[in-house]
């Protein structure tokens, strides 16, 4: 039982990062062949999350679209739901984690607030506007990025230690892959789908 | 049908499917709210023309709510004129199959091209007024086939609107629809028509008006009206009034020297809505033949962002639909769901019902003897190929029993359309034009 408990502590200490030591974990993530964009790439692993930033993140509703239309932060963060058209929307979730959330009906101008505790895939909807529509992942740990035009992704500041990198992508069954971050420099890690 | 009917009908075919191919090229090729406004079609519509919870409330603010993208002209101290020219088309092409099998006879099969095209205009006439007229410029007559010239504006308007504290007031006088369960004509989604909007007691009965013989102008929930309305929307608690005075000839010539009046109560809870609709007309007939007739019964809409639900249920009394002095009691309704299964591709499902107690003049001096029982089911998609152009594709059966005759009408029909709205000139701007034109 103590040696268990040693191991697991070494383990822990090994994981821990290191004071100032960070990575850059970047590549270029590809769906039969093609540039993935609208794509979440983000690490897991045993590395104490920081809390998440006090500023609310944006998310606009301009030209009858979400902008963005996908939005990946870590939990604990507020989003704020602005309307910058010059109709009302009416923003929901069927299927938000947490909980459900339906922030009525609201003008230009105005805008409304929620906060995202638990990890995972959140849809948003407006109940006028059929087609709009934008995703939100949840995280549980700061270690994401979403791609860009291209498919390419980087992740900075990451802690050296063990993690599991995880890709989201809607209408993609979520994909894993254990890697080891190093202390510093870049760690190039291209995925395929 | 005439070699000049057939000749027409294709003239018009042809001139229809140019104008549906020419329309949705361009960007300015959507009609005119939303170009004035510089919005989507679908910032105010579900699938054009029926209204998500936007329109409805741009209709409650008396067509009035947006920043137009086009400044307005001020003409008048509070007096503007829309800046561009106000106009768009709305075109449609398609073909109806329909089957009637009538007891004794042999099944009668037709097929007609369905032709229509109709003019659209509409917009901001400063703070407190608007316009919109909607006139069908050709159209093929349901009954006989034949493409005719519209003689008369299916809609024409003009609104007055005023915010009194939470209170939305809107005046609107000129020719337009009844404010029923749902749009009968305008925003109607459906291809066919509402039963229970356009019965009248004659045609449950199988006879003629007693007087001037013309079926098409008797009272008709599903025409659009000639008169005045008041109505207003509590903004803070969704109560809803509408109260009207009408000419009750529809948007004909008045042929008798009555008018009808009605009143809409209702409520809006969030986007869902219900209200009771009541019609009174002293005499639909004129001419010295006294028929008193009434409508009244309540609506129910439920809306989801993917499905609504609308509901309707109404009953009818004729004081004397013969002539004779006997009343005719009659009811009926419909049940009817939208499934949006994307954002383009809407499902719909339709169940119409109208019905009559046994109606017997006989004791009075007349012939008429009837019961009648009529259902309708009509089920059917739309696609929206491009914002402004959609292709319709709708099924319907109807049973028409008569119960004292034991007769039944089947009768089935598919119906395939092409049909868009659309403006295929480049609007110019009317502003930049004036100031040259005053040599500013």
């Amino acid at each position: 039982m103590r040696r268990a408990i040693l191991g697991l502590a070494a383990t822990l200490l090994v994981a821990l990062p290191r004071a100032g030591a960070a990575a850059t974990v970047a590549g270029t993530v590809t769906v039969d062949g093609r540039a993935a964009e609208q794509t979440v790439v983000y690490l897991e692993g045993a590395t104490p999350a920081p809390a998440a930033s006090a500023e609310p993140v944006v998310v606009d509703q301009r030209d009858l679209a979400f902008v963005p239309t996908l939005l990946a932060i870590v939990r604990g963060t507020v989003v704020e739901f602005k309307n910058s058209d010059d109709v009302r929307h009416n923003v929901f979730s069927p299927s938000a984690a947490g909980g459900t959330f339906d922030l009525g009906t609201y003008s230009r101008g105005e805008s409304r607030r929620v906060t995202f505790d638990e990890p995972g895939e959140v849809a948003v909807l407006c109940n006028i506007h059929m087609e709009m529509q934008a995703h939100i992942v949840v995280l549980r740990d700061p270690f994401f990025a979403t791609t860009r035009p291209g498919g390419a992704y980087t992740i900075e500041r990451v802690p050296p230690g063990t993690y599991t990198l995880k890709v989201w992508r809607k209408r993609w069954l979520p994909l894993e892959r254990a890697v080891e971050v190093p202390a510093a420099g870049t760690l190039a890690l291209d995925v395929e789908g | 049908m005439g070699r000049l009917a057939v000749e027409g009908r294709r003239a018009a075919t042809a001139v229809v499917a140019v104008v549906l191919v020419l329309a949705p090229r361009a960007t300015h090729a959507i009609p005119v709210f939303a170009r004035v406004y510089d919005k989507p079609c679908s910032a105010c519509h579900t699938v054009y023309p029926q209204l998500n919870p936007e329109g409805e409330r741009f209709r409650d603010r008396g067509l009035h709510g947006f920043t137009p993208a086009i400044a307005p002209i001020r003409v008048a101290p509070g007096l503007d004129v829309p800046g561009t020219l106000p106009l768009a088309l709305s075109a449609s092409v398609g073909d109806e199959i329909g089957k009637t099998d009538v007891p004794g006879r042999d099944d009668e099969t037709r097929e007609q091209i369905n032709t229509f095209l109709g003019l659209l205009a509409g917009g901001e006439l400063g703070p407190h007024l608007a316009f919109l007229v909607d006139y069908a410029l050709l159209y093929t007559d349901g009954r006989t086939g034949k493409t005719e010239a519209g003689t008369r504006p299916g809609m024409a308007m003009v609104q007055a609107h005023a915010a009194l504290g939470s209170w939305l007031t809107n005046l609107r006088a000129g020719a337009f629809e009844l404010p029923l369960g749902a749009s009968p004509r305008v925003h109607r989604l459906f291809a066919r028509g509402y039963s229970i909007y356009g019965t009248s007691a004659f045609s449950l009965l199988g006879v003629r008006p007693p007087v001037d013989g013309r079926r098409k102008d008797t009272l008709s929930l599903a025409s659009t009206q000639i008169g005045g309305e008041l109505s207003a929307l509590d903004d803070s608690t969704g109560a809803t009034a509408a109260l009207g005075v009408v000419a009750g000839s529809n948007n004909r010539k008045d042929n008798n020297s009555s008018k009808d009046v009605y009143l809409r109560l209702g409520r809006r809870f969030g986007f869902h809505n219900a209200g009771f609709f009541a019609y009174y007309s002293p005499d639909i007939l004129g001419h010295g033949a006294h028929d008193g007739a009434a409508r009244f019964g309540p609506d129910l809409t439920l809306y989801t962002r993917r499905f609504r639900l609308v509901a309707q249920a109404l009953a009818g009394h004729d004081a004397s639909p013969t002539a004779h002095g006997e009343p005719l009691w009659h009811w009926g309704g419909f049940l009817e769901g939208n499934l949006r299964l994307t954002p383009a591709l809407i499902a719909l499902l339709r169940v119409d019902h109208v019905g009559t107690p046994t109606f017997d003049d006989r004791a009075a001096g007349g012939t008429t003897r009837v019961r009648r029982r009529i259902w309708e089911v009509t089920g059917g998609a739309q696609y929206l190929l491009a914002e402004n152009l959609k292709v319709v594709v709708e099924a319907s059966y109807g049973n028409n029993y008569e119960a004292v005759a034991r007769s039944t009408v089947e009768s089935w029909s598919v119906t395939v359309r092409l049909a868009t709205a659309f403006w295929p000139l480049t609007p110019p701007d009317l502003l930049p034009w004036l100031e040259r034109w005053r040599g500013e």
